[in-house]
């Protein structure tokens, strides 16, 4: 027990992040972080990455901050690098966060999924409490 | 006090939410708070069953099954009623869950947590014959059927036999469930006789934690907007999430009633549920969005091989 509940050190991280995502990326960032659930929900953990790994690669020699997909990739690494799943923690060290969900065992892999969904709560909650509608709107 | 399991089978997806939420989901569907298992709460089905009898003359003689209407809707027309409704309606709990599978199309996977409480659901109202035994525990991440020959969502990857069920590739145990085959007999007898072997070709038993982690994540996920009715496109900002249970799915809640209480109807408490039931397969629209065709489901019961007894 570390004194916070695993709610609170989710809610932390994805304020985190979400709070440094440059104003420009915003508009493209959060409806990605809107359908990313219900992606994960549809078609697997591993497929829903996968999809966002997709959009990273159109414009992959581009900078972090001119891709939201990108950024929405290395926040959600950055998040569950910390959570308390070993498998994925040990991958994370040397590989992507997609390819680290690929290689998982299955008992690991529902563990993952959980997580994130989990977490995905936390980004969505942060992104509406932390972006301004303007924000939203306004193309990067 | 009579009681009587009924079973309820979606034929669309079926919405029973609990409002808004700001989880992944904008309307996610109504579960059991600590188990996680999707319900149908008693007093939408309760409601419905009343609704469906909205045109009946005898009105008396409704009152005294769902009990008196109330005068003021909300907590303020709580008030003592000159008499007690006769009909209990419990929840209706997830039983079986249809998954999508490479074989088969679709699996109806269930788990020893859920048909153990459905066998406490039955218990005491089935001659002791009639209920099936519970099913010997699994292994994590693994299946089994009732019969390896019968089943329709098998392959066999280097001979040894397995179901493909979503995103989970599980090992299935090289021999028939007797125990197993038993519930897809006794659950079956409640279907229309053309539907009966569909338990027996589909019905895969996972471990609990497989199941848990289906039922959180082999749900339907519809994504809904509205219209902008000025220029026919999707209006801005207006697109939103919502889970159903896939068609197919068995749900399963039992009904109890007593005597009829009003004071000029008098009824037994047979004659309350078997009211309550309606005939065979009584279709109703159950949950949320209605009108886009969400919620047809067929209300079903044992009649014959002892679903009824006293307690």
């Amino acid at each position: 027990m570390n004194g916070q509940t695993r709610e609170q050190l989710r809610a932390l991280r994805a304020y985190q992040c979400v709070r440094a995502v440059p104003t420009g990326l915003r508009a493209d960032y959060k409806p990605r972080v809107h359908g990313l659930g219900a992606s994960v929900l549809r078609d697997g953990l591993a497929a829903a990455l996968a999809f966002l790994e997709r959009e990273k690669k159109a414009d992959e020699r581009e900078p972090l901050g001119t891709n939201a997909a990108k950024w929405l990739l290395n926040d959600l690494a950055k998040s569950l690098e910390s959570a308390p799943l070993p498998e994925l923690n040990r991958r994370l060290t040397t590989m992507s966060l997609p390819d680290a969900v690929r290689e998982l065992k299955l008992e690991e892999y529902m563990l993952a999924t959980r997580e994130t969904l989990r977490l995905l709560v936390w980004f969505r909650r942060a992104v509406q409490a932390t972006f301004k509608d303007s924000e939203a709107t306004r193309a990067p | 006090m009579e009681s009587r399991a009924y079973l309820l089978q979606a034929l669309s997806p079926l919405h029973v939410g609990t409002g808004q939420s700001v989880g992944v989901i904008d309307l996610p569907l109504m579960r059991m708070r600590a188990t996680g298992i999707p319900i149908v709460p008693g007093s939408s089905l309760k409601g419905v069953l009343r609704d469906s009898r909205k045109h009946d003359s005898d009105r008396a003689r409704s009152d005294a099954i769902f009990g008196p209407r109330r005068e003021k809707p909300g907590p303020e027309g709580d008030q003592p009623s000159e008499y007690a409704g006769a009909l209990v309606v419990g929840d209706a709990r997830l039983l079986a869950l249809p998954v999508r599978g490479f074989v088969g199309t679709f699996a109806l996977v269930t788990s020893p947590l859920l048909l153990a409480l459905a066998r406490r659901d039955w218990g005491g109202r089935m001659g002791d014959e009639d209920v099936p035994k519970p099913v010997a525990p699994l292994a994590k991440y693994q299946a089994r059927v009732a019969s390896l020959k019968d089943n329709a969502c098998l392959y066999r990857h280097d001979g040894r036999p397995r179901v493909y069920l979503e995103d989970l590739d599980l090992e299935v145990e090289n021999q028939d469930d007797a125990g197993l085959a038993s519930w897809a007999e006794v659950l079956g007898r409640a279907l229309p006789s053309e539907e009966r072997d569909m338990l027996l070709r589909r019905l895969v038993l996972v471990d609990d934690e497989t199941m848990s982690f289906l039922w959180e994540t082999a749900t339907q996920v519809d994504t809904r907007v509205s219209i902008n009715p000025e220029t026919g496109t999707a209006a801005q900002g207006q697109l939103w999430t919502e889970e159903s249970l896939p068609a197919e799915t068995l749900l399963m809640g039992v009904m109890a009633a007593t005597r009829a209480w009003h004071p000029e109807r008098k009824l037994a408490a047979s004659e309350v549920l078997s009211e309550a039931l309606g005939g065979q397969g009584t279709m109703l629209q159950l949950g949320g969005k209605a009108t886009v065709g969400r919620g047809w489901c067929r209300l079903l019961s044992w009649q014959s091989g002892g679903s009824e007894g006293q307690r």
